[in-house]
C-alpha cells in the first residue's frame, strides 16, 4: 500500500543514520536554490548547498538539521529505499527522501557557545584575509584565496549551525 | 652448580607468565574492537547504498559521464593506495598487504607503467622506505579508528592527481572485511569509478527469476531515465558526486582495514597467549626435573655422606675393641 501524504525521509550520514522517520514536506536549498519536497514529488538528484534543512512532521513539528553540503535523492519509495526497511503492514509512503551529508548535526545537538565563538573567529578570519587578498602578491596569490575560501566556508558553517539551532546569525557577521 | 639451573628457569617461566597476560589482554582488547569496527563498518553502510543510488541515477542521466566511470581507455600512469596499520603484532595483516603492493609495482614495472604510491599506515611507510621505493604521501595515525575526516584527506591526495590527469588509473590494495572469519587482501580500481550501468545491465539479465529484484526493476529504469530532475545538470552534478563517492570508497576500505587489523591482532595474540602457556608446561618440566636431579644429588651425597661415616666409626670401634682387647 502506498501512501501519498506523507514522504519516507532518510538522513544519512558515513558514520551513521542521523535522521529516519516519515514527513510531510522536507524544505533544504540544493544549488540552484531552495525546494521544498511534498509526497509525489517527481524522482530528483540534486546537491545541497550548506543550509538547514528542515523535515516537516504531519503535524507540523519541524527537525532541523545542519547540513554542510551534499546531495538529495528523491524517487518512489520502492526503488530508492534501501529494500525492506518499511514493514509491509504499516502504510508505506510512495516517495522516498534520501539525503547524504558528509557532515550534518541535528539542532539539538549542536553547542551554540561554541559555533558563536567559531563563527566570530571565522568572521574575523574572512576580514583580515579579504583586505590581505586585494594585496597584489605575485607568487604567494592563490595559497591566500585558498585561505579565504576556507574561512569564508568555515563562516558558513558556523551560520548554518547557529541558524539551525535557532540563534539569529546576523549578531556574529555584524562584527 | 645444579641450583643455578633452577633459578634461570623459575626466572624465565616468570617473565613468559608475564608476556602471557600482556597477550592475553591485548586479545581481549582486540576483540573489543572488532566488535565496535563491525558496528562501525554497518553504520557506514547505508551512507555507501545511498551514494551508490545517486551516483547510478546520475549516471543514468548523462550518458557520456566523462573519464570518472568505467575502465581507462589506456593506463599509462597510475596511482597507487595501499592501506595498512600503524602497528604490528597483528601476524600477516601488513605483510600481505605489502606482498600484494609489491606484486602490483612489479607488474607495473613491467609494463612500463608509472607508478605513485601513497600509503595509510607506519608499518607501510617503514617498509617501503626501508626498501627504496619512493612514497609520495603517508598517512599516519588513523589506522586503528579512522574518522570520515581522515578518508577525506587521503581521497583528495589520490584525487588531485587523477583530476589532474596525471595517472589514468587509481588503485587501492587493501583487506577486506567480509566477515569475521574471512578477511583477504584486495585490489581493487577506486578511480575512474565502476560505471554503475554496466553493473546494472549486467543484474537485470541474470537477476530475472530471482525474486530479490523488484519486479517492475525494468519499467522504473525507463521510467527514471526521462523524469529525472537533475540540480544541477547531471554532468555537473556527476563531476562533484564523484569525488564524494571516491570519499565514501577509501572510508570502507579503512573501516574494514581497521576491523581485518584487529581480527588479526586478536588471532595472533590468541596464539601467543597459547603458545606462552606451551612454554611455561616445558619449562616447568624442565625445572622440576632439574630440581629433582638436585635432590637425587643431595640424597646421594648425604647417604654416601652417612655410610662413609658409618664405615669410619666402625674401623673405630673395631679399633676400639682392639684397643679393649689389648
Amino acid at each position: 500500500m502506498a501512501d501519498d501524504v506523507l514522504l519516507a525521509v532518510e538522513l544519512v550520514t558515513p558514520e551513521r543514520v542521523l535522521f529516519t522517520g516519515t514527513a510531510a514536506q522536507v524544505i533544504l536549498r540544493t544549488t540552484d536554490g531552495e525546494i521544498t519536497f511534498l509526497p509525489g514529488h517527481t524522482p530528483l538528484v540534486g546537491e545541497v548547498a550548506p543550509c538547514v534543512v528542515r523535515v516537516v512532521a504531519d503535524d507540523g513539528a519541524e527537525v532541523r538539521v545542519a547540513v554542510h553540503g551534499g546531495f538529495v535523492q528523491v524517487g518512489p519509495a520502492d526503488v530508492a529505499s534501501s529494500g525492506d526497511t518499511v514493514a509491509p503492514s504499516t502504510v508505506a509512503p510512495a516517495t522516498q527522501v534520501t539525503l547524504l551529508a558528509g557532515v550534518a548535526e541535528l539542532a539539538d545537538d549542536i553547542d551554540t557557545e561554541r559555533a558563536k565563538t567559531a563563527l566570530d573567529a571565522a568572521a574575523a578570519r574572512v576580514a583580515e584575509l579579504g583586505v590581505a587578498g586585494r594585496v597584489p602578491g605575485p607568487g604567494d596569490e592563490p595559497t591566500e584565496d585558498e585561505g579565504l575560501v576556507e574561512a569564508q566556508a568555515a563562516l558558513r558553517r558556523a551560520e548554518v549551525r547557529l541558524e539551525a539551532a535557532g540563534v539569529a546569525a546576523g549578531t556574529g557577521t555584524g562584527v | 652448580m645444579a641450583g643455578g639451573q633452577e633459578r634461570i628457569l623459575r626466572r624465565r617461566i616468570k617473565s613468559i607468565q608475564s608476556t602471557k597476560k600482556i597477550t592475553k589482554a591485548m586479545e581481549l582488547i582486540a576483540a573489543s574492537q572488532i566488535v565496535r569496527a563491525q558496528a562501525r563498518i554497518a553504520a557506514s553502510r547505508p551512507y555507501q547504498d545511498g551514494m551508490a543510488r545517486i551516483v547510478l541515477e546520475t549516471a543514468l542521466g548523462d550518458p557520456a559521464a566523462g573519464n570518472l566511470l568505467g575502465m581507462p581507455e589506456r593506463v599509462e600512469r597510475i596511482a597507487l593506495l595501499a592501506i595498512a596499520a600503524d602497528r604490528g603484532l597483528c601476524g600477516g595483516y601488513n605483510t600481505s598487504v605489502f606482498r600484494a603492493t609489491e606484486r602490483r609495482l612489479q607488474r607495473a614495472g613491467e609494463d612500463g607503467v608509472g607508478v605513485r604510491l601513497f600509503t595509510v599506515g607506519k608499518k607501510a611507510q617503514n617498509y617501503f622506505r626501508y626498501r627504496g621505493q619512493p612514497v609520495e604521501r603517508s598517512f599516519l595515525g588513523m589506522s586503528d579508528r579512522p574518522s570520515f575526516e581522515d578518508a577525506r584527506s587521503v581521497a583528495e591526495a589520490v584525487l588531485s592527481p587523477f583530476a589532474g590527469g596525471e595517472v589514468d588509473q587509481v588503485l587501492v590494495v587493501s583487506t577486506r572485511f567480509h566477515s569475521a572469519g574471512s578477511q583477504a587482501v584486495e585490489e581493487r580500481q577506486l578511480l575512474p569509478l565502476d560505471d554503475p550501468r554496466a553493473e546494472q545491465a549486467a543484474e537485470d539479465v541474470s537477476g530475472d527469476g530471482t525474486p530479490a529484484v523488484p519486479v517492475r526493476s525494468g519499467d522504473s529504469d525507463e521510467l527514471r531515465l526521462g523524469y529525472t530532475e537533475f540540480e544541477p545538470d547531471a554532468e555537473s552534478l556527476l563531476a562533484n558526486l564523484g569525488p564524494r563517492a571516491v570519499e565514501s570508497e577509501v572510508f570502507s576500505a579503512l573501516l574494514e582495514g581497521a576491523a581485518a587489523f584487529f581480527t588479526a591482532r586478536q588471532r595472533a595474540m590468541a596464539a601467543a597467549t597459547e603458545n606462552a602457556e606451551e612454554l611455561v608446561k616445558k619449562y616447568s618440566r624442565i625445572m622440576n626435573r632439574a630440581r629433582q636431579d638436585t635432590i637425587t644429588t643431595e640424597i646421594m651425597e648425604i647417604v654416601g655422606g652417612a655410610e662413609a661415616l658409618r664405615a669410619g666409626s666402625e674401623t673405630d670401634e673395631g679399633g676400639l675393641v682392639i684397643q679393649a682387647g689389648a
